[in-house]
């Protein structure tokens, strides 16, 4: 058993970070630290402190909003169907929360301000009380102002009341962050002024003379133009790059080599969890093949693949079987591939993986535009698509396009034999993993392992856009952003529905709905996959049936933090039983535009918190 | 992997060339094609490698496709690929292909032997795609039943190695790969 002596000891002769690693908690401590991956700790009641931390990050020291004093806070365990208590003390001077994300909690639990409860206001404590009926790897955050950016995460295991069916030797919890020394309402400044401010791949002179040698000098010449005249980059692919941030695992960066060990031909089991604000990770292990055995906390059918890429808020639970002594390389790649983290699995400490190099950026095409016009199909894309385009040219997305109410496929029962309209790209891996080396996981290949609970026909589909104007930073749902909604999205309890999402953006988003689980339509399968979380991929056109069995108002977001800062949010209601004379007109087809909004409107349906805006830090 | 190596070994089949037959079943160990698309392929074991300048030091076996004898050589790697999934000792199989910059062979796939069984076939997969990719690219067609070649011209080349290259206009001579003794190929090329 390591004593605090032969920590401090080690800390004295080992690096800078090791010292500081000492002070993390035991699941995210590197194996030099004394992490084996066997850790069984469970309890029903957890005390947690939100407070001002000073961090060292790669080596600098960093302003952190932590839980009991370090980044990422402490690893919640408990069992599947008890009752836990968590006592959540806030010492900042600035509302805080925590939102238990994945979690089938009572709504008031949920913890999100302005939508489930006010808020945990300053130097003041909140008490979450809830049993939850599922087990897997979840993770918990702040859901106030941009608190998650600086700190304010941490894991969430529930164990399955009964054997768990995944069985490992080890297991180890995988963190993937990313940290920004800046403070983040000045990184959501500078994107308002300049979307791009981040983007340091734009394509130069010498893509242009490779492109002309590789393709000729016509077409290359006519894609620049195409580009330029919609006044938009093709490397646009994600808001903020690694020249803001530093990834981490676990709170390591590359240069700290945080280790997990093992004996070869041991099973060991990943619980990754991408708890970053704004980077969608391509997680990989060179040389090494994962079983991915879980997707969003609930088990899956179990698949192998090289490859996966995992978007804000999902996490993915893998088993590795390295037969070889040797260190292999946890590799997390920003999707836009501006940097990466890289951590070490290795027989014994003190063994560096080595890392790959970057791979090249990739870059968006006329498909990501929404203009494939190849696979298009005239007939029943007329509508949608070139009125999105239409909008995009001129630049701004929001409440004057009216793509939201030109959708022209049917609404109501019978939505079983809506073909996948060609745009769907749920059989694609992620963006830029099409033409990798290995195999990439693909969404379609995820079954649940068991069966669905229900899998009834959706009784209705309802379509929501993914809408943005990239130049201005503007993000919202139906072009309607949080604070200017007049009414939610309404769910009636019990019901089945199908919900349709389009992104008319050209970036990639990870959309989370809070309160349920839904079942993502991979084909006609009772075994659809269960997710609270899924990527949507530019020009996309994804659907998910949801059963509306939790009552309550939940919160319904993109989970890139700074686009659920711009109004990317909305609140789905789900009424109880009796409650069916609300009817839902704000999303049926023959429904009237949205209305603009204008100076004098009505009471915001959600009170947003301003408390925090005009911080200059 | 024994349904790619079966379409492989029934293309080199439909050729003309019974040298090429004896070829592919001269080979040892499991990998029992001298080719694919007519790019040269050997087999090897990494003796070194530097990630960060793209370069591996291969042990590598006789390869009859390049007159090469067995010995052990500086190979720069094609973008793309991730030397960091190989260590010291591992057994590869490689793809290769002509550098003209530099006037020598540089691999363009590379995958681990004794990697797990879906591991390794997904390599081999994609190690014959990029093959088909490359001569596509370089205007040849890679005759491969069972494969879909929608962009590939149709033309029927029983082998790609020792074509005359100049009754080809407008292709690109670099991919060629210089034929070995055994290979004179009785084809006939006249409807190029």
């Amino acid at each position: 058993m390591f004593t605090r002596r032969h920590l401090l000891r080690t800390a004295a002769a080992g690096s800078v970070m090791t010292a500081s690693a000492a002070l993390l908690p035991a699941w995210a401590r590197s194996a030099n630290a004394g992490n084996t991956g066997i850790f069984e700790s469970r309890g029903t009641a957890f005390d947690l402190t939100i407070g001002h931390s000073a961090v060292n990050i790669a080596g600098h020291t960093g302003h952190a909003i932590t839980l009991n004093g370090t980044l990422p806070g402490p690893l919640i365990r408990f069992r599947e169907g008890e009752k836990v208590t968590l006592k959540v003390n806030n010492t900042l001077d600035e509302d805080t929360s925590i939102h238990w994300h994945g979690l089938l909690v009572p709504f008031h639990m949920d913890g999100v301000p302005g939508i489930s409860f006010p808020g945990i206001k300053p130097k003041s404590s909140f008490t979450y009380e809830f049993a939850v009926p599922q087990s897997g790897t979840y993770w918990y955050h702040s859901h106030s102002g941009l608190q998650e950016q600086q700190g304010h995460y941490a894991p969430l295991i529930i164990d399955p009341a009964d054997a768990d069916p995944v069985q490992a030797d080890r297991e180890y919890v995988l963190v993937l962050s990313d940290w920004s020394f800046e403070h983040p309402h000045k990184v959501y400044a500078r994107l308002k002024k300049d979307a791009a401010v981040y983007n340091f791949q734009q394509r130069t002179v010498g893509d242009f003379v490779r492109d002309a040698r590789d393709n000729g000098l016509g077409p290359t010449l006519s894609d620049r133009a195409s580009w330029g005249a919609m006044r938009m980059s093709p490397t646009d692919i994600s808001d903020v790059t690694a020249a803001a941030y530093t990834y981490l695992i676990n709170g390591h960066a590359t240069e700290d080599n945080w280790t997990a060990i093992f004996n070869s031909g041991e099973r060991i089991r990943l619980r990754i969890i991408n708890a970053s604000a704004m980077t969608i990770f391509n997680f990989r292990i060179p040389g090494l093949p994962m079983t991915v055995v879980a997707a969003d906390g609930l088990h899956v059918q179990p698949v192998e693949t090289d490859e996966f890429q995992i978007g804000v808020a999902e996490t993915y639970d893998v088993l590795v079987t390295p037969t070889r002594a040797r260190a292999f390389a946890l590799v997390a790649e920003s999707m836009e591939r501006s940097g990466q983290v890289v951590a070490t699995l290795a027989p014994e400490t003190g063994l560096v993986a080595t890392a790959p190099l970057l791979r090249e950026p990739p870059v968006l095409t006329h498909r990501d535009m929404g203009m494939d016009m190849s696979s298009m199909d005239h007939g029943s894309m007329a509508g949608m698509d070139h009125g999105s385009m239409a909008g995009m040219d001129h630049g701004s997305m929001t409440i004057s396009d009216p793509v939201a109410q030109t959708h022209d496929h049917r609404m109501g029962v019978g939505v079983d034999n809506v073909a996948m309209v060609r745009v769907s790209r749920i059989d694609e891996p992620g963006l830029g993993l099409e033409s990798v080396p290995h195999r990439a996981l693909s969404y379609s290949q995820l079954r649940s392992l068991v069966s669905n609970p229900d899998t009834r026909a959706p009784g209705r589909e309802m379509e929501i856009h993914l809408t943005g104007n990239m130049e201005r930073y503007m993000w919202s749902f139906d072009g309607v952003k949080l604070s200017e909604i007049t009414s939610p999205i309404i769910f009636h309890e019990g019901e089945r529905l199908r919900v349709t999402l389009v992104n008319d953006t050209m970036m990639t988003h990870p959309i989370h709905l809070h309160g349920m689980f839904f079942d993502l339509v991979v084909d006609n399968t009772d075994h659809k996959p269960r997710k609270h979380t899924v990527i949507v991929k530019p020009a996309e056109r994804l659907s998910f049936d949801v059963t509306a069995d939790h009552v309550g108002d939940w919160a319904f977001h993109c989970h890139l933090l700074f686009h659920m800062h711009a109004g990317m949010m909305q609140v789905v209601s789900v009424l109880p039983r009796g409650a069916s004379d609300i009817a839902d007109t704000g999303h049926t087809a023959d429904a009237p535009a949205p209305a603009q909004p204008s100076e004098e409107r009505a009471q915001p349906y959600v009170q947003v918190d301003k408390q925090h805006e005009g911080h200059r830090r | 992997m024994k349904l790619s190596h079966l379409i492989i070994a029934a293309a080199f089949g439909f050729s003309a060339a019974p040298a090429l037959a004896l070829e592919s079943n001269n080979m040892a160990a499991e990998m029992d094609h001298s080719g694919a698309c007519g790019l040269p392929m050997g087999e090897g074991k990494v003796a070194g490698l530097d990630v960060k300048a793209s370069k591996v030091t291969l042990n590598h076996g006789p390869i009859a496709a390049l007159g090469w004898d067995a010995m052990a050589m500086d190979f720069k790697v094609a973008k793309g690929i991730d030397l960091s999934a190989f260590a010291e000792g591992d057994r590869v199989h490689i793809l290769f292909v002509e550098d003209t910059k530099s006037a020598s062979y540089r691999i363009e796939a590379i995958c681990a032997l004794d990697a797990s069984e879906g591991l390794y076939e997904a390599c081999m997969g994609k190690m014959h795609e990029t093959a088909m990719a490359i001569t596509a690219k370089s205007g040849k067609a890679c005759e491969m039943s069972g494969m879909d070649h929608g962009s590939m011209p149709e033309m029927d080349h029983s082998a790609m190695k020792s074509m005359d290259h100049s009754q080809m206009p407008g292709m690109k001579t670099d991919q060629a790969t210089k034929p070995s003794e055994t290979e004179k190929i009785s084809g006939d090329h006249s409807q190029h």
